[in-house]
């Protein structure tokens, strides 16, 4: 078994309002942010989740490293279940997965220098030694020269604190590392560098990558396979390069579609969805999509579609697929 | 198209007062908008896009300052305004759309408020204020138009929000819009329908829009001509086809190369522009692009390169287009 992270089923409520005023109304409480989402990444494997806001994906990454308890499911990590662990078995496990942070400036303490902040989760873990040789070490592995160790964050450009984000990450020699919108606010030639580097620090150390973003340029170059989130569900899962090349799910499509090449001659055949993602607090009946969907009819608004697989490891939820198309269904 | 552009920048500088000395953010820009195009202005944090656009309008910073050149808004200079010129420009002449819907509206001010507020030098009852307000909000898709005139901001989503933006702008049909990055804040499919939405009201209104964006594929899509900048200064520019077709500057080349969009294999090795901006502070002799450019030579080091043409419609600041030069 090469699996590192199973994901059975989880979902994750949120409230929505306060218990009085639920009494009072007798309406529901909480309402579902991920609604039963199951996925499997495997060792040195990289795994996307996207999707626009509101659609679940960073309430999967809280909920990972233990900031938001699961309302079922459960989250296997390395065989063992982390929703049942205790909090003395979670901080080893925690120890094996490092999360980098949406905003990276923002996720620095910005009275900490550089050299302390990649060495902090060795003292927060207990690991003693040369925490200056640390730094060091860490900082040249992700390519700023040593002496960034006594800098502090505000005299950082984006593209170099994420990099130290990155050295922060790899810091406890993770297997797993949650990336939560790595290239977020980057130019694109610094983003190409940050990739780069996380491919890089995958190849050389073997570590399983969790890319949570909405940017499907980041996806396709870096991620095995991927999965596309809405009103926290998965629409779609499977490789990244079949989705690529033939989405199965209408929304998969449409966001494809919206990627536009720098080309003013390109083909543009963009699919405009009506309207927005709904609340998942008033989820809509039958698929959670049919109201923006192109290719929606009847059955769609009453009936709820059940997974179905294009292949064994491609799997989506949609009752009138666009992949089967193609092949005269 | 033979009279004379609505928008002619000449030869702009613009200083900020910073603490390190005096940053040169701009340095001889000249840009033409012409009547009715759609021109994208693009480039890296840093390039100075947003500054020109908002010196376009008169909103810029107050420790910017206006060091050289000129902006004329049809003959007109607008760094030689008055306080009172700026204001009957804007919004009458000149409307500008941000990046943030959110901070863009007044949160304690209903949209309907803010609508008729805008009008308030044209014609008309509030009556027929109001009737306008609700027609555009209609018209740019925000359902429900003449009810939701009562709500307030924070009531619309992201992607209402910026539509709610684009009303209002165009609501005293100007004859240049800017648009500062609009869609960088949206989702995928909602940038798809503003950005068609833009479009479609372009046409109607005829305004000309310069529209700055980071964002390749979406210039291409929209603009009929591109000025890219770096570290403050034009690099290129010129018809869109001309310019992301046949790039003739270094810098775009290696701008369009790294769009991931652009690359058809999957790959794990992305391209990537080598170095960092230069120092605004200090800036460096010769061409600004000299110390990241693979094919400078001493001559790109000694002498900054002047604008020349690459092709039937656009020009590059390089050296390497001096083909007289180079034997």
């Amino acid at each position: 078994m090469s699996a590192l992270l199973e994901v059975e089923n989880l979902c994750i409520r949120y409230p929505s309002m306060g218990r009085v005023r639920a009494a009072l109304t007798g309406a529901e409480r909480e309402f579902d942010a991920v609604a039963g989402v199951s996925f499997t990444l495997d060792k040195g494997q990289t795994l996307g989740l996207v999707g626009e806001s509101g659609s679940g994906k960073s309430t999967v990454a809280r909920t990972l490293i233990g900031l938001k308890r699961a309302h079922s499911g459960t989250i296997r990590f390395d065989g063992q279940d982390i929703t049942q662990a205790g909090a003395r078995e979670y901080a080893r496990l925690r120890r094996e997965m490092a999360i980098m942070w949406q905003d990276p400036t923002g996720s620095l303490s910005p009275r900490l220098t550089v050299g302390s902040l990649v060495t902090e989760p060795l003292r927060i873990h207990g690991k003693g030694g040369d925490m200056r040789a640390e730094a060091t070490r860490l900082l040249e592995m992700v390519g700023l020269p040593a002496h960034f160790a006594s800098r502090f964050p505000h005299q950082l450009s984006g593209g170099q604190a994420r990099r130290v984000g990155v050295a922060r990450a790899l810091a406890l020699d993770p297997r797993l590392i949650i990336a939560d919108e790595p290239t977020a606010g980057l130019d694109m030639s610094v983003q190409a560098e940050v990739l780069n580097l996380l491919a890089e620090m995958q190849a050389r150390l073997g570590i399983a990558i969790l890319v949570i973003t909405h940017n499907l340029n980041v996806v396709r170059h870096i991620t095995d396979r991927m999965a596309i989130m809405y009103l926290g569900r998965f629409v779609e899962q499977g490789p990244t390069d079949r989705i690529w090349s033939a989405p199965c799910h209408p929304y998969t499509e449409a966001l494809l579609s919206a990627n536009p090449e720098p080309d003013p001659d390109a083909a543009r055949a963009r699919i405009t969805l009506e309207g927005e993602m709904p609340s998942p607090r008033s989820r809509p009946a039958g698929c959670e999509f049919h109201g923006r969907c192109p290719r929606a009819r009847e059955i769609c608004a009453s009936e709820a579609p059940d997974v179905s697989r294009q292949t064994p490891d491609h799997a989506y939820t949609c009752h009138f697929p666009v992949c089967t198309d193609a092949s005269g269904g | 198209m033979t009279d004379a552009p609505l928008l002619q920048v000449r030869d702009l500088s613009i200083d900020f007062g910073t603490p390190r000395g005096r940053l040169h953010a701009l340095r001889g820009i000249n840009v033409d908008v012409p009547k009715g195009r759609i021109m994208g202005l693009v480039g890296e944090s840093g390039c100075g896009k947003s500054t020109l656009a908002y010196a376009l309008s008169g909103l810029l910073a107050g420790n910017g300052q206006v060091t050289g050149g000129a902006i004329l808004m049809d003959g007109q200079d607008v760094t030689k305004m008055s306080d009172r010129q700026l204001r009957d420009m804007r919004g009458q002449r000149v409307s500008m759309i941000f990046q943030d819907p959110m901070t863009a509206l007044n949160p304690v001010i209903t949209i309907g408020r803010q609508m008729l507020d805008i009008q308030y030098r044209d014609p008309g009852t509030s009556a027929e204020k109001r009737a306008r307000a609700a027609a555009m909000l209609d018209r740019v898709g925000i359902p429900d138009a003449a009810a939701q005139l009562g709500s307030y901001p924070h009531q619309f989503s992201g992607g209402m929000r910026q539509r709610v933006c684009i009303a209002m702008a165009l609501l005293t049909k100007p004859d240049l819009l800017i648009a500062d990055e609009p869609t960088t804040a949206l989702d995928a499919t909602l940038e798809v329908q503003i950005i068609e939405l833009l479009r479609e009201l372009q046409q109607e209104i005829g305004c000309a829009i310069v529209f700055v964006s980071h964002h390749l594929g979406t210039v291409a899509e929209l603009c009929d001509d591109v000025t890219v900048m770096y570290a403050g200064e034009v690099v290129e520019q010129g018809d869109v086809r001309s310019v992301f077709h046949a790039p003739a500057h270094p810098y775009t080349q290696a701008l369009l190369e790294c769009d991931p969009a652009r690359i058809k294999e999957a790959t794990r090795h992305l391209p990537t522009i080598a170095g960092t901006l230069p120092d605004l502070v200090n800036v460096p002799e010769g061409c600004i692009f000299a110390p990241r450019c693979a094919h400078a030579w001493d001559r790109c080091r000694a002498e900054h390169p002047a604008a020349r043409r690459a092709s039937a419609h656009h020009t590059a600041a390089c050296h390497l287009l001096d083909t007289e030069a180079r034997t």
